[in-house]
């Protein structure tokens, strides 16, 4: 992952692709609609119309998703081919240039790509102007990491940018919450878990069941605070801008269940894959197979949107198989709970599918953190049979990069921002919408502690190694 | 006029008024909001804050300063703050003066510390510390650097201040990226309090040492007359500070304090010699001080502290020989008695005060320490006696001869043991309590209790086991919240002393 200049140039190309072919296609939108009021085309010059707007979608998509296969595939595929020729004693390939990854380009591609096929199904017009649209793709608080917009929102407010309100204190006051909110995600808790993370990821040999348990734990909170929280400050950032984004996170470690985290975990994301490409795929519309199928191949490429690594397929595979799984056993489980009287409507139930989630989540998050599948594998046993349940009550764990001081701040952080996924989860209000229904003095009180908890809990200065937003690499 | 018209007017003219209304609550609140923020980071960054009294400590307290009562201002390194005695400057010679060294301070440090103290203060005298002559870096060590910083007000100064020290200079210039860290290592000093103040008191930047490290036989690197060109950087400071000192028509001295030097330190000082004879300034150098002020780095007497710094007595023997010279050379008026010079005189008691705890550690018959520790009355004497019959036997000479000096005894026979101690320490505690006695203060808390286990000495969380069949003294320093020592003497009274530790 990379900042270079010459790599603007890159986004400059994809906006232009995407700009034109948004261009072309509403021409001929347009001429289809023209002949349908003038009385109707011939079928064949209709296909001929239907034929040249679908060649302009595939262009685009073409050369986008070649550009991104290019810079974050290229390696992954050559060392594959590679390995796959030393099977058979064959020379491998020389790799003929040393390529950086582009920072921000999956979310910048996926989001233009957006637009193109949200022209071309008639959802959104195209966009004439090209400095409108071109602010749209680099819209600078959530180019990098996201949250990925679709045309239909941002662009619409692009264009209606006239009519924006520059100061109101309310909106501005909102977005500043979050903006401190997500700072204090990304810099009490995200940087201070992944000392953690990292020492006993480093050299997970020499640690036992309980470090590398908490370890995966303590990851699950990083890469949410660390993701949640550029995405946070990116909300806040556009909404003191008066621009609003959609939300990217909402509480995804007290879902009830796989499909229900995906509903949760990286929403922009999550809802792209489901309209262009669960979707037509064919979704769950069609048969038991092929919606299993469909599921499967989802997965698989969120999974390599998420890094060009066999890791992080199978991370994406083992999503697919829990929720297909889920599907496919659903109608037996209920028969069964019915059958033993279990009260499905309890918290104890609830708490209970909370925590399976959680747990299989966790799982998953080991393949995505480590480097190879067999260093998943070796922490997956490590952490299955070699128990050592004393580290929890001796010092142990507080000489794996965080002290107990260290680990205090980290628990006390963590509870907080349960707490606020709690006031989702029971108000249904994001933090800045919760705040700006208080009394002014605990608003106030919040604002400031969040502030100051910032600037002497972050993890920041000299003294530390801030951690970059996991999420510019993908 | 058209009654609707009017309306329409007063209409137009009330929903004006109402959004100039609204945008004044906006400001205000947001003013009212920002104001309390800054109030909160600024009370923070003084809880965060380095207290070191190895430059942060010093220029806080010259901050402290009357405006213009300052007359002679020493500017350098540890080789000031340590080695200038200014309450020694002050008792003998009545000279205002103040150590604003920090930590390895470079001369781009040393000149915006000048630079800094010339806002409020017009000294009579500037006195440059050159060991830092040496320095051929372009930044200090961070540890270091920040000490050089961290105790300015934000100023441009600081700013420029920090962008010579550190190429992470908005770090510095803010100083809570450097520190804010510190939340993990807080301790009582760095809560601001009415016992605080006193126990982060700074003797006009002067940090004394008490240790002793004798040479063989003392330097003589002063012979080689090779010179050596500073650094680049060094050379500019060295020359900005003396133009700076000039330009203000105040006098500059430089001198080196001794130390056990090397030759190829001597060859940058004959640098420095060279650049003072070319602004005409006086440089005393090390060779010079070490003959006139008579320091000795050899044997158990040494006047080294350890291998770079003097101790209190070489940093006496510097303060004398440096008032003498001070007095010959410049006019400097003798304060001792004015008006606005008290902190000076209280900074010179608080000194010696503290040399005393020196001679109290080196103290070994029980007799002599009593003495000493008799003699100061800042310091709380107790003397815990853990078995009655010692009282009545072998301690009954000491016991009478405390009781003499003012002393009162505290018997308890069902614990069987004494307590000996000034009356205005004495408290009675009633027998069925394990406390045999106690002090306890706003934010001090001491306490003596017998169990079977033993007699113990409490002090907040350390616990100090008195051995049986001793004789054990406790002296307590109250300005400074600190144990001087807890020293034990077998029953006999004619043994070794034995220093207690806590557990």
């Amino acid at each position: 992952m990379s900042w270079n200049a010459k790599y603007a140039l890159l986004l400059a190309f994809s906006t232009l692709v995407t700009w034109v072919s948004g261009l072309l296609i509403g021409r001929i939108t347009s001429q289809q609609a023209e002949s349908e009021m003038g009385g109707g085309l011939p079928n064949l010059l209709k296909k001929q119309l239907q034929f040249r707007k679908k060649c302009v979608v595939a262009a685009s998509l073409i050369i986008n998703l070649g550009i991104l296969a290019f810079f974050k595939y290229y390696d992954f595929v050559l060392h594959n081919i590679n390995v796959a020729l030393a099977v058979f004693s064959l020379e491998p390939f020389e790799k003929p240039f040393d390529l950086l990854l582009p920072v921000g380009i999956s979310f910048y591609t996926f989001q233009a790509l957006s637009y193109t096929i949200d022209v071309y199904r008639g959802d959104v017009p195209a966009e004439k102007n090209p400095i409108r649209y071109a602010l749209f793709v680099s819209f600078f608080p959530q180019l990098v990491a996201g949250p990925i917009e679709r045309s239909k929102n941002l662009l619409r407010q692009i264009d209606d940018i006239e009519k924006l309100r520059l100061w109101n204190l309310d909106r501005v006051t909102r977005g500043l919450i979050l903006m401190v909110w997500g700072y204090f995600l990304k810099m009490v808790i995200a940087d201070r878990a992944a000392v953690f993370v990292n020492t006993i990821y480093n050299e997970y040999w020499m640690y036992g069941s309980c470090e590398l348990s908490i370890a995966t734990m303590l990851f699950a909170v990083q890469i949410l605070c660390d993701f949640a929280g550029y995405s946070t400050i990116a909300i806040g950032a556009a909404k003191v801008m008066g621009f609003e984004l959609m939300e990217n996170f909402n509480a995804p470690y007290f879902a009830t269940s796989i499909q229900d985290f995906w509903r949760r975990w990286h929403i922009s994301l999550s809802t792209w894959f489901r309209d262009y490409l669960y979707f037509p795929l064919g979704g769950s519309r069609c048969s038991k197979a092929r919606h299993y199928r469909n599921i499967m191949i989802v997965f698989a490429v969120s999974g390599l949107w998420h890094g060009a690594s066999w890791t992080f397929v199978v991370w994406g595979l083992l999503h697919g198989a829990y929720q297909v799984i889920g599907i496919a056993t659903k109608s037996i489980r209920d028969e069964l709970w019915k059958k033993l009287a279990v009260r499905t409507d309890a918290f104890s139930w609830i708490l209970g599918k909370v925590i399976i989630t959680f747990v299989l989540v966790n799982l998953a998050w080991v393949f995505f953190r480590a480097s190879t599948l067999e260093q998943a594998f070796e922490i997956l046993a490590a952490i299955l049979t070699d128990w050592n349940p004393w580290v929890l009550f001796d010092d142990s764990l507080f000489k794996s990069g965080l002290s107990l001081v260290e680990f205090r701040v980290l628990i006390i952080a963590i509870v907080i921002m349960g707490l606020a996924d709690v006031v989702k989860l029971v108000k249904g209000q994001t933090i800045d919408e919760f705040l700006m229904n208080q009394n002014m003095w605990f608003k106030w009180v919040v604002m400031i502690g969040l502030i100051c908890a910032v600037l002497v809990f972050g993890w920041y200065g000299p003294g530390f190694d801030p951690q970059q937003f996991i999420y510019f690499q993908f | 006029m058209d009654q609707g018209l009017i309306r329409s007017n007063l209409f137009i003219f009330s929903s004006e008024r109402h959004v100039i209304v609204s945008i004044w609550k906006n400001i205000l609140k947001a003013s009212a909001f920002l104001i309390l923020l800054c109030a909160v980071i600024i009370s923070l960054n003084g809880v965060l804050i380095l207290k070191n009294q190895t430059g942060p400590r010093q220029m806080e307290a010259f901050y402290k300063l009357p405006n213009n009562s300052l007359d002679v201002l020493t500017i350098g390194s540890s080789h000031v703050f340590m080695n200038i005695n200014t309450g020694a400057l002050w008792d003998e010679y009545g000279i205002a003066a103040f150590n604003l060294g920090a930590s390895r301070q470079p001369f781009w440090n040393s000149y915006y510390c000048l630079a800094e103290a010339l806002k409020t203060q017009k000294p009579k005298l500037v006195i440059l510390d050159v060991y830092y002559a040496m320095a051929n870096y372009e930044y200090s060590r961070e540890a270091e650097s920040v000490l050089n910083i961290a105790g300015m007000k934000l100023s441009q100064n600081r700013f420029e201040a920090s962008k010579a020290t550190a190429a992470n200079y908005p770090d510095y210039f803010l100083g809570l990226p450097l520190y804010h860290d510190r939340y993990a290592s807080l301790g009582e000093s760095d809560f601001p309090t009415i016992r605080n103040k006193e126990l982060l008191a700074n003797w006009k930047g002067y940090v004394p040492a008490f240790g002793n490290n004798g040479l063989e036989a003392n330097p003589s690197s002063s012979l080689v007359d090779e010179l050596k060109p500073l650094s680049a950087k060094t050379d500019l400071y060295l020359r900005k500070t003396i133009e700076l000192a000039q330009e203000e028509g105040i006098p500059i001295l430089l001198v080196s304090i001794p130390y056990p030097w090397t030759e190829n330190e001597q060859f940058k000082y004959n640098a420095v010699e060279a650049i003072a004879a070319e602004y005409e300034i006086p440089f005393l150098t090390s060779e010079t001080m070490l003959q006139n002020a008579e320091l000795n780095f050899v044997g158990s007497d040494s006047d080294l502290a350890d291998s770079t710094h003097l101790n209190y007595q070489g940093g006496h023997k510097i303060a004398s020989y440096l008032g003498e010279y001070i007095k010959q050379n410049y006019a400097i008026p003798d304060r001792r008695g004015e008006t606005g010079y008290e902190s000076w005189q209280k900074d010179a008691e608080a000194i010696l005060l503290k040399s005393k705890q020196d001679i109290v550690t080196k103290t070994e018959d029980i007799r002599s320490w009593l003495s000493v520790v008799d003699s100061e009355s800042r310091y709380t004497l107790v003397v815990c006696i853990p078995n009655l019959e010692i009282l009545n036997g072998p301690a009954s000479d000491l016991q009478n001869a405390l009781q003499e000096d003012g002393f009162e005894v505290l018997r308890n026979d069902n614990f069987d043991c004494a307590i000996i101690a000034r009356p205005e320490d004495m408290i009675e505690i009633s027998s069925s309590d394990n406390c045999i006695w106690r002090k306890t203060q706003l934010f001090q808390h001491m306490m003596i209790e017998k169990t079977d286990q033993g007699m113990t000495i409490c002090k907040s969380y350390s616990r100090y086991a008195i051995p049986e069949n001793t004789v054990t003294a406790l002296v307590y320093n109250e300005s400074e919240n600190t144990i001087v020592e807890i020293a034990s003497w077998n029953g006999d009274l004619d043994g070794k002393k034995n220093v207690i530790e806590a557990a």
